[in-house]
């Protein structure tokens, strides 16, 4: 029975509708200890004094800890993925506000919230700068020096750098754009800002360590247990093997709960006390650990009269809070494909990320790549606009296809852009008449599609073991968080092994046993973990043939492995390990930030919405919503379509209802009551179609979709809106209130003259 | 999110609450469904050294009809009113206000009592109790009083209830025949809090308007009363150029704030085109449409 | 100290005794001193619905709740739906064949209020059930298969009762 390309249920889903599923949420050790932090109120500032006294006399609290504590234990205590520039507990100075300062420790997480309002600390404000734009200025300095990790070979040139709050600028120059727009028969510019947004993983953050005599686990709420094992090892100056990282089932990451968040923090606590200590933040604590990059996108195209694209320049200013996280890769990253999905002979690219005095930001759910492309495909919306072409039409002219070179110089392959672009325009039923609304509700639809590039390279390990009675299990790094990996496994491994996947046992993460995976994250996991489990099954399967070669049993035949193991053995004895380490090829970017091969595959996708606009009240009701991506050959279709309708309504959210709002650095509307997710109740019915493609070199054809559902919907919502009520927002998220100003801006009578 | 140390007190009659919080000398908070409270102790916004819970005082969730008003006991939860037969047929305006209230889970546990205590400004049912002339009837070990809805609300969060005192009944009066109701809202998200929110009713005889009433919310720290423009209504029919003036004073009538969801320029708009609605929709009704 | 008090709950049918500081939520309650960790916390203030558990047979906030304020009530979490321990309730197989869920952290919370919905209004319409759940929020899945789930489900449960009445008088008070 063919394994693969079915639909599925999950193999965990009766522990989840039971409610038995393991998440670190309940989980509690003897004698362990809660934390709970005290965070900073100035947005940046030196600090002057922390008093501690009160909250360490308040009976039931066993200890305070501060920055200076950790430092005995941790001479340098910083840590990051790709810059050492996060301390653990504040040192110094203070860079955003909810920066943890001190953690008050107690057996009841009552007495210990009790005993961080008692805490105090005085700070030497300092000016600080929360604008992506404005921090380019080096008036006010975030950091003094930079401080990139090595992690990552391509950010090494940055150490040392200082006088600035760029982390890191990439640029890409690719053929004559200078040249190109003066022969442009229209040159268009827009600038369009996205704001501060948040995963809101609905199990808040969450870490224990226990401190043993010779080894120091942690339980942890985290997509990347292999890089906690290293990270955390690196801090203390230990072997890898002295730290064991477990994580069960996680309630939702999308990013957020990537590379170190609560880890090193719950693990210096450890290790200081001697005790298990448990850190659960609250949802609202989350608006000030890691969050969505705020842009500013300048983009520029020149266009010929005939409607094709030949020049565009990017200009992306990324705010990347008061740490860098990861945030210097997303940068990069999505650097490549800033330009859009379409054939542009000059391009050039300048992106930077910035530090400012905001809570950091990450990944969150495609790398930046959303951001991106609210502005390319708004602006390619106008573009045809002003050239008077139909917008399908227009991106039809322009689209790239397989066998051309992508703006980074890297050939495209296997990407169905055109396919994805075409099931799109099937659904919306674009030819067909369009019903345009009538009176004050007026109706309008918007398409958009893009590009991206998966993050690369990268390393996963797979180990497989049968044992003799021929069943079999699975040990991978990854983090099963919702988006069903552990399912898709297993089928792989039934698929090559020929047993039912609902046999196979996957084991979670667990850094003692399970081998090394770079990361949960961008979409990568499939790609490269599915290729990992994929080889290693094949060498588990090879070992079987040749065992029962071993044990003499003719060639050809089908022997139950249980008969090989017992021939060979003598008895129910005895193991087969299949093993496998996948890293595909990839070739860093040249000065002109172009590679010949910068990522082994590509991801489409696209949305197209239609809208009704209240034009008295500027609401905006979605009346469909319709998705499409590239999968390569979908393993198990019924997940990957929840992949994609779950990434479509994230960004809807992004999209209408989602910003965190500052005032002089506060968040002001940290919690969930204020801070709006969409709701059941709140969403169009959606329709999310699954373009069947090849990814030659992806786990039996298949490739990543995580992320893809987010690609189109915001554009596709702002080109709707234009199509019914002839105003552009150029800002998300696009409110009620920010439409109705936008039309009453166009019709002369500004809303505040009311 | 842990609460801070109190007391508690399960009383069994409205006596013993007010005797506890009279005795907690202005200490003590009373919990009834605790959807508002609860969350305001989480975050530890509030530190009262006493709860006095009055879920489990018998008699005093009802919805009771008299001749000419609906007496509604404070434990009523917004589920029961919501579904109730009684208020659906004299105080529609009233069940269809109380789907905007949330979600289920917390219409099953919140109360009227509890909401009108609460005095959010953009909640709900304050606006329908000033909207429908409610009568508030208080206990405390001093004795009873009454207080017009009108009057009960003083600023955002701040009712005209001691901290020794406590909600018990709340009195609405029927409407007149060949009434009309209006129910008009803006919110972020279903079930959130209202931008704005306009309630109406229009009473009619003879192709002429003899009662109007509207009422606003989330435009200010109180819910309002725009008696100005009710005034304009009084003997004519409806009609669009009467609306507009209508709006204008509604418009005139309210002093919003801007904050994290709306501008006050925004919410003083949406006054006017949600009035405009809720008066259409109060006339067409008036006229016995749906 | 926090004071404290004694407490008889009935929990997914079984009493239990139990002495608790005042200030213990419900949902701490549940999860820590029952051990019921089905009942998951995300907000803690009420929005998320993730703790919903029925209160006497009504969906409630176990996060808005004092464990004390429980004395003497019957509590359903959703370790009580499945009907014993190997058969899963037809709303649970409902959510695994359709593909309710994924991370499964607001899972619980949907399931919950679901029983209470489908109790009332045994055969819904798709607006019935997004209006009905409006309440729990989840951040993975989009609600597409929730709604196709909680449909299928209110299609398998008439099938299971054969037409018994579901809906009871006691939530209504009017006199």
């Amino acid at each position: 029975m063919n394994q693969v390309g079915r639909d599925f249920p999950r193999l965990e889903v009766r522990a989840k509708v039971t409610g038995r599923a393991e998440y670190t949420h309940h989980l509690r050790l003897p004698g362990m200890l809660y934390g709970k932090v005290f965070r900073s109120t100035v947005p940046h500032g030196r600090i002057l004094h922390i008093d501690t006294e009160a909250a360490r006399k308040l009976p039931g609290v066993h200890r305070v800890i501060t920055g200076e504590d950790i430092k005995k234990l941790i001479p340098e205590p910083y840590y990051g993925p790709a810059f050492h520039d996060q301390p653990i507990l504040a040192l110094e100075k203070v860079r955003h506000v909810g920066e943890p300062v001190a953690v008050v420790l107690a057996s009841d997480p009552h007495v210990a919230e009790q005993g961080v309002q008692l805490i105090s600390a005085e700070y030497e404000e300092l000016p600080a700068v929360y604008d992506e734009v404005q921090a380019m200025k080096p008036d006010i300095l975030v950091h003094e020096v930079l401080k990139p990790a090595g992690t990552f070979a391509d950010l090494k040139h940055l150490k040392d750098r200082g006088g600035t709050n760029v982390a890191l600028d990439y640029h890409l120059r690719r053929g004559d754009v200078d040249g190109a727009l003066a022969k442009a028969d229209h040159v268009i510019e827009h600038t369009f800002k996205t704001q501060q947004c948040l995963h809101v993983a609905f199990e808040p953050f969450v870490s224990v360590a226990d401190p043993g005599d010779s080894k120091l686990t942690i339980y942890t709420a985290n997509q990347s247990p292999s890089f906690v094992r290293i990270e955390i090892a690196r801090l203390f100056g230990w072997p890898e093997n002295r730290v064991r990282v477990k994580v069960p089932y996680v309630g939702g990451g999308f990013g957020g709960k990537l590379y170190i968040k609560l880890e090193a923090l719950v693990a210096a606590l450890a290790m200081l006390v001697r005790r298990p200590v448990k850190i659960a933040l609250t949802m609202e604590e989350q608006f000030y650990v890691i969050t969505k990059h705020p842009t500013t996108f300048r983009i520029k195209s020149g266009v010929t009269k005939d409607g094709r694209i030949i020049a565009r320049s990017c200009e992306v200013h990324w705010n990347g809070g008061a740490y860098a996280d990861i945030g210097p890769r997303v940068a990069q990253k999505s650097g490549f494909t800033a330009a859009g999905p379409y054939d542009i002979d000059n391009v050039s690219v300048d992106s930077y990320e910035m530090y400012t005095n905001r809570t950091p930001a990450g990944a969150l759910r495609c790398f930046g790549i959303p951001q991106l492309v609210w502005a390319y495909e708004s602006h390619t919306d106008l573009i045809a606009r002003e050239i008077g072409m139909d917008p399908v039409e227009f991106r039809h002219k322009n689209l790239l296809r397989n066998g051309r070179p992508q703006a980074s110089g890297t050939i495209l392959k296997d990407a169905a852009i055109p396919e994805v672009f075409q099931a799109l325009v099937k659904r919306m039923n674009w030819d067909a008449p369009f019903d345009r609304g009538a009176g004050i509700l007026r109706r309008g639809r918007g398409i958009a599609i893009a590009l991206k590039a998966v993050i690369s390279p990268t390393t996963s390990v797979a180990v497989i073991n049968i044992s003799a009675d021929g069943s079999i299990t699975l040990f991978t790094g990854s983090v099963d968080m919702g988006q069903g990996s552990d399912t898709a496994y297993a089928l792989i491994v039934g698929e090559v092994l020929g047993v039912p996947a609902e046999d196979v046992r996957v084991v979670h993460s667990d850094t003692d046993v399970t081998p090394y995976d770079m990361g949960t994250l961008g979409s990568r996991s499939f790609y490269h973990m599915g290729n990992a489990v994929r080889l290693a099954a094949e060498d588990a399967r090879g070992k079987l043939r040749a065992l029962a070669t071993e044990a003499g049993l003719p060639e050809g035949t089908n022997y139950p492995p249980v008969e090989i193991f017992k021939k060979r053995y003598g008895m129910q004895a005895g193991n087969v390990i299949g093993t496998a380490t996948f890293l595909p090829t990839y070739s860093p970017p040249d000065a002109q930030g172009l590679s010949s091969n910068v990522t082994p595959f590509w991801m489409v996708g696209g949305a197209g919405a239609e809208v009704e606009v209240d034009t008295e009240t500027g609401h905006v009701r979605v009346l469909r919503l319709v998705n499409a991506a590239d999968c390569g050959k979908p393993i198990n279709p019924a997940v990957a379509r929840t992949q994609l309708s779950g990434a479509a309504i994230m960004q809807l959210g992004f999209t209408l209802s989602e910003a965190m709002h500052l005032d002089g650095g506060q968040v002001t509307n940290a919690s969930l009551a204020d801070y709006k997710i969409p709701g059941m109740a709140d969403i169009p019915p959606i329709e999310c179609e699954l373009v069947t493609a090849e990814q030659h070199n992806g786990p039996f054809g298949a490739k990543g979709l995580g992320e893809s559902g987010t690609f189109g919907v915001s554009p596709a919502i702002a080109n709707a809106i234009h199509d019914a009520v002839g105003v552009r927002i150029m800002e998300l998220p696009i409110t009620a209130e920010a439409v109705l100003r936008a039309l009453r801006a166009k019709e002369g009578r500004p809303l505040d003259d009311e | 999110m842990k609460p801070p140390v109190f007391d508690y007190i399960a009383a069994t009659s409205t006596d013993m609450a007010v005797a506890a919080l009279a005795a907690a000398g202005g200490e003590a908070k009373i919990i009834a469904g605790g959807q508002s409270l609860m969350p305001m102790l989480s975050f530890r916004l509030l530190r009262p050294s006493l709860l006095v819970d009055i879920n489990r005082i018998p008699g005093l969730a009802y919805i009771e009809e008299a001749d000419t008003c609906l007496r509604i006991g404070a434990l009523t939860r917004h589920f029961q009113i919501e579904t109730s037969p009684v208020i659906a047929r004299h105080l529609p305006v009233l069940s269809a206000a109380m789907t905007h209230v949330a979600h289920l889970a917390i219409r099953n546990r919140g109360t009227i009592g509890g909401s009108l205590s609460h005095g959010d400004p953009a909640a709900e049912l304050p606006m329908i109790a000033v909207l429908l002339d409610a009568t508030l009837h208080i206990e405390s070990v001093s004795g009873q009083r009454a207080v017009r809805a009108q009057d009960f609300f003083l600023d955002a969060l701040t009712v005209d209830l001691d901290s020794a005192e406590v909600l018990a009944e709340i009195i609405l009066p029927k409407l007149p025949p060949n009434t009309g109701w209006g129910f008009e809202e803006i919110a972020r998200r279903h079930g959130d809090f209202a931008i704005a929110a306009v309630a109406a009713t229009l009473t009619v005889s003879d192709g002429s308007i003899r009662q109007a009433r509207i009422a606003l919310t989330g435009v200010g720290p109180t819910p309002v009363r725009a008696a100005a423009a009710e005034t304009l209504l009084i003997g004519h029919a409806l009609e669009n150029k009467l609306v507009e003036s209508v709006a204008r004073a509604v418009r005139a009538a309210i002093a919003p704030e801007d904050d994290l969801h709306a501008s006050a320029d925004y919410r003083r708009h949406l006054a006017g085109v949600l009035t405009d609605r809720a008066l259409h929709a109060a006339w067409r009704r008036a006229q016995g449409e749906p | 100290m926090s004071e404290t008090r004694t407490i008889t709950v009935i929990v997914n049918g079984k009493r239990h005794n139990a002495t608790v500081p005042v200030r213990i939520t419900l949902a701490d309650f549940l999860r820590h001193d029952l051990r019921l960790t089905g009942t998951h916390l995300g907000c803690e203030h009420g929005v998320c619905g993730a703790c919903t558990v029925l209160f006497d047979g009504c969906s409630a906030r176990a996060c808005l709740m004092l464990a004390v304020q429980a004395d003497g009530h019957e509590i359903m979490t959703v370790e009580g739906i499945p009907p014993d321990g190997k058969t899963l309730h037809p709303l649970q197989e409902a959510f695994r064949d359709n593909h309710g869920l994924q991370c499964g952290f607001c899972t619980p919370g949907i399931l919950t209020t679901l029983i209470e919905l489908l109790r009332e209004n045994p055969d819904p319409s798709e607006e019935d059930i997004r209006i009905g759940i409006s309440g729990d929020l989840c951040r993975c899945t989009g609600y597409h298969n929730i709604v196709v789930a909680a449909l299928d489900a209110a299609k398998r449960m008439c099938q299971a009762d054969d037409g018994r009445p579901a809906t009871d008088d006691r939530r209504h008070n009017d006199r």
